[in-house]
């Protein structure tokens, strides 16, 4: 591999660095807060805990527009 | 403007003492939530999606972490991406198979060591409980000392007392909110410390990127510095084997990605989300935070010895520090950031470093403590209430604090500092391999085999520079013939464990599984 294709490999993974800490801020940020509401809840009135199978339900799938 | 010029100012101080101030006071709140023993380890197991993986990358992007992939950038510029790659692949391999983590979150066991008894013996969890927290402790022992180094280059401060009082004072913080919140406080405060530490790193970026020219700077820059990681010797330093290498890539490759799969403070998030599934996907969705961890930092390292080099003055007196063994070069970033960010920024930038430090600590010292009560203690005495085992956990907290302290004051690390954790990793990684992924995926796998095989992790100490050097002057004393070296060391400790777990297993099989067994320590 060529100095060169080293250096666009690195160039790519700086990018994707910068573009996916931006990115999480904005995709992980707000909708982070509603659950931490949700769990603060759940802890109050002691539901966690609850190894219910896989079908976690609300605030597993990510969905920017949240 | 010399050396240690700043640009932090009295404003810069008001903005990290209200940062801190309120991470207290949520840590204080969060103790309200807190009902039982799962409540206080891992939350009881109520994190979601999101909130798992802002909290993972708020202790997974931590002080320690910056200081050492910005030293790694300033010392091996952009070949040093080549943890990065190593990294973001391991994460992407578990979340899309959920290799190792589905199976060990469908266990719902509060700590690794719980697995080792469920799967072999009570033995084998005190055993590796033990191995685990000592490798955990060694490796956390230079956060402090990392910190320390980036508050003297960014505030300017050089009085050592002062500067040992600050540091001693935020580790009693981290230690007063973990002690009364557990996990509940970890992961609020986490949660803010991630955003601030988002918002903080993306400021420093641009700075960066700013002072390097833009993107066609920072390629130019690429044409003149180390970019090939398969190069033993650094082109920039013309030093002999100051490089990366073939063997210190197979040897990093193998650590860091059962690192990503098997770090304690790691699976400890993943045995506090709701379900397996939601855990597999925390390492898919981890690989963003992953990537960031290990770029941004490595350009801001990139970009200090971009300054250092333009700025030749400054740059020989950095230099001239270091030969004195004054400075080293952790503190080419922190030095370079005080200059090139403006104040009021720089303060927000320093908080969100030291939510970056106290966010890792208090996880790490959660965990290792959680490993304490949960797996040594409890199962020496017979078991343990739970009210007792919050109180062990939190007297082990404060204790492992008091060690960090002692060891952070006069250790001196005397390799890069990322050799230095890898290596004290590899005291519990090597071990905790063939027993956890043998243990879900070999029938065969036995408890004399999985004890031989935690047993031999303790060869991980010899990688340090200092034992290296102790080997080669009673072995090898002929400098122009072999010499053991770190990397060397590094691969011989990580597949031992593995050699020696597979024959041991089959030449002494378990004569019934553990989970048959009524007569121990009750799991969870």
């Amino acid at each position: 591999m060529s100095d060169w294709a080293w250096r666009i490999l690195w160039m790519a993974i700086l990018g994707g660095g910068l573009v996916g800490m931006a990115g999480l801020l904005l995709v992980i940020g707000a909708g982070s807060v509603r659950e931490l509401r949700l769990t603060l809840e759940e802890l109050r009135h002691g539901t966690g805990d609850d190894d219910a199978g896989d079908e976690a339900g609300a605030g597993d799938e990510i969905r920017p527009s949240e | 403007m010399g050396l240690f010029h700043t640009e932090f100012g009295t404003v810069d101080w008001i903005i990290v003492a209200v940062y801190l101030a309120g991470s207290i006071g949520i840590g204080v709140w969060a103790n309200r939530y807190v009902g039982g023993l799962s409540d206080y380890l891992v939350a009881g197991r109520t994190l979601r999606i999101r909130l798992a993986l802002a909290t993972m990358t708020g202790t997974e992007l931590g002080l320690v972490t910056v200081m050492y992939v910005a030293q790694l950038g300033y010392t091996k510029q952009f070949a040093s991406l080549y943890l990065a790659v190593i990294e973001v692949f391991g994460l992407a391999v578990i979340g899309v198979t959920g290799l190792v983590v589905y199976r060990l979150r469908q266990e719902a066991v509060l700590t690794v060591p719980e697995y080792y008894q469920r799967r072999y013996t009570q033995r084998v969890r005190v055993v590796g409980a033990v191995m685990m927290v000592l490798a955990g402790v060694l490796n956390m022992g230079v956060f402090l000392k990392a910190g320390s180094l980036f508050l003297v280059g960014v505030t300017g401060l050089q009085d050592p007392l002062a500067l040992k009082l600050i540091m001693s004072g935020l580790l009693l913080m981290v230690l007063f909110y973990t002690v009364l919140g557990g996990m509940v406080s970890v992961v609020i405060t986490d949660l803010i410390q991630f955003l601030v530490l988002g918002v903080g790193s993306l400021i420093v970026s641009y700075y960066v990127l700013s002072e390097l020219g833009g993107i066609g700077g920072l390629w130019e820059l690429s044409a003149s510095t180390y970019v090939n990681p398969l190069l033993i010797d650094n082109p920039v330093t013309e030093a002999k084997a100051d490089g990366v290498g073939p063997w210190m890539l197979t040897a990093q490759w193998l650590t860091l990605s059962i690192a990503v799969m098997l770090w304690p403070a790691t699976v400890s998030r993943t045995l506090a989300v709701k379900t397996p599934t939601v855990a597999r996907r925390l390492y898919l969705f981890s690989t963003i935070p992953f990537l960031a961890r290990r770029t941004l930092p490595a350009l801001w390292g990139i970009g200090a010895f971009a300054f250092f080099a333009l700025h030749t003055d400054l740059g020989s007196e950095f230099q001239q520090s270091i030969d004195s063994k004054q400075l080293s070069t952790l503190s080419a970033m922190p030095l370079y950031l005080a200059k090139i960010i403006p104040s009021g920024l720089l303060g927000l930038v320093t908080a969100a470093m030291l939510a970056a430090f106290m966010s890792t600590h208090d996880s790490y010292l959660l965990c290792w403590s959680g490993v304490v009560a949960q797996d040594i203690v409890a199962p020496l005495c017979g078991g343990l209430s739970d009210r007792h085992r919050v109180l062990v956990t939190r007297i082990s907290i404060v204790v492992i604090g008091a060690f960090l302290l002692f060891w952070g004051l006069w250790y001196e690390v005397g390799q890069e500092l990322w050799d230095y954790l890898a290596i004290t990793g590899t005291v519990y990684l090597s071990g905790a391999l063939p027993v956890i992924v043998g243990g879900l995926y070999w029938r065969r796998a036995s408890s004399a085999g999985a004890l031989a095989a935690l047993v031999c992790g303790v060869m991980g100490v010899c990688g340090l520079t200092q034992v290296i050097d102790a080997i080669n002057s009673v072995f090898f004393p002929d400098p122009e013939g072999f010499q053991v070296f770190p990397a060397l060391m590094m691969l011989l400790t990580m597949v031992t464990p593995t050699l020696v777990f597979i024959p041991v297993s089959l030449l002494f099989p378990d004569r019934r599984r553990q989970d048959q067994s009524p007569d121990t320590e009750p799991v969870s």
